[in-house]
């Protein structure tokens, strides 16, 4: 697993969801953006729409949203499932920004 | 420190320097050895599978994320390191070592069939590359670095590694736009050879835009590392990043986000 990578959430609060690795932590965790499909929510976020080609080289089912909020989910590499699919460099900056990773 | 940038881009810019890309495929093609055949003819299919995929972008930003993601697709990546066989060489290798522990230089072919704006911007690009190339040539590197090897996951990874976590993201930025920047220069220049009925204007110039800008951001990143000299003519001071201070922001920043981890292994 590296950063950039595109995970199913398998536990916790983002089960089901779509994810991006972004960092591996010494301690072994790693730190997945979470992205939802609910929108409209009034916080800070990027999206990813389906049907442009972020979203299709992503496998993402329906547009895509990525809230700071929602901030970043942390576990072990076997609490989440390759998708065998990685982000797009701009895309893995743009959540990089999203969340304090500069 | 060192950064991780887009040698991909570096690996075949021996060979094109020597003989222009595309022209050298469509013209060079029977005159090669036997064994650069192989590796002239992969070019040819990646190349042509990018432009047939590039093409089809229906306004800027569409073009913008086809750009994107070719970046690190297997097209742009396993073309590029076809064409890292064509030209392997010193050079090359010193190029793509630089890339891994540096910066970048790149290549100079002609936009001949391009329109006039195109063409401009095109030449500009080429302009640039050239003095990064120039810059490059004579940085001195240490032991080692003439001796990597160029293959298809070494340069996913150095891709990938371009915005990993460990690389500011303003570097990451330029790194990007300079990788984007090289496949639209790959693709500008096949449509250079398209009838100029069927290449929308917009796209032959957008094209050339992300081109000669990707040959600045590269430009500009080299300029930045100590190492290597480019007239503050060429990059203005303004222009160029504080590695350092960039790198202990990262660092910090880094820390911070980790630090949102929890204690215990098993939380999700």
């Amino acid at each position: 697993m590296t950063p950039g990578d595109v995970v199913e959430i398998l536990s916790g609060d983002h089960v089901g969801h779509l994810g991006v690795v972004l960092d591996l932590h010494p301690n072994g965790l790693v730190g997945v953006a979470c992205g939802t499909g609910t929108a409209g929510r009034d916080d800070t976020h990027y999206v990813i729409r389906a049907r442009e080609r972020f979203g299709l080289r992503m496998g993402l089912p329906k547009d895509t949203y990525f809230y700071q909020s929602r901030g970043i989910a942390w576990a072990k590499p076997d609490q989440f499932k390759s998708t065998e699919r990685t982000a797009p460099p701009d895309v893995v900056r743009e959540l990089r920004k999203l969340h304090g990773l500069v | 420190m060192a950064h991780a940038l887009p040698f991909s881009v570096l690996a075949f810019t021996n060979a094109t320097r020597s003989s222009p890309l595309l022209r050298a495929l469509h013209s060079v093609a029977l005159a090669v050895p036997l064994a650069n055949k192989t590796a002239f003819s992969t070019v040819r299919t990646h190349s042509e599978a990018l432009v047939r995929d590039i093409r089809t972008a229906t306004d800027d930003n569409d073009l913008r994320q086809a750009l994107d993601v070719a970046v690190d697709g297997d097209d742009f990546i396993k073309g590029a390191v076809a064409l890292a066989e064509i030209g392997r060489s010193r050079t090359a290798r010193l190029l793509v070592w630089l890339m891994r522990h540096t910066r970048g230089d790149a290549f100079a072919p002609g936009g001949r069939g391009l329109r006039p704006r195109a063409r401009a911007r095109v030449e500009a690009g080429n302009r640039l590359f050239a003095v990064a190339a120039a810059s490059v040539r004579k940085f001195s590197a240490p032991p080692g670095a003439e001796s990597i090897s160029v293959d298809e996951q070494i340069v996913r990874q150095a891709v990938r590694e371009l915005v990993g976590p460990t690389v500011p993201l303003s570097v990451a930025e330029l790194g990007t736009r300079g990788l984007r920047g090289l496949v639209a220069f790959w693709v500008v220049n096949e449509l250079a050879y398209v009838p100029v009925r069927e290449v929308p204007l917009w796209l032959e110039e957008a094209l050339s835009q992300h081109f000669e800008d990707g040959a600045y951001a590269l430009l500009r990143i080299l300029a930045s590392t100590p190492q290597i000299v480019v007239s503050e003519e060429e990059v203005p001071l303004a222009d160029r990043l504080d590695l350092e201070h960039l790198d202990e922001e990262t660092r910090q920043a880094r820390d911070r986000f980790r630090a949102t981890a929890p204690q215990t292994i098993g939380g999700g």
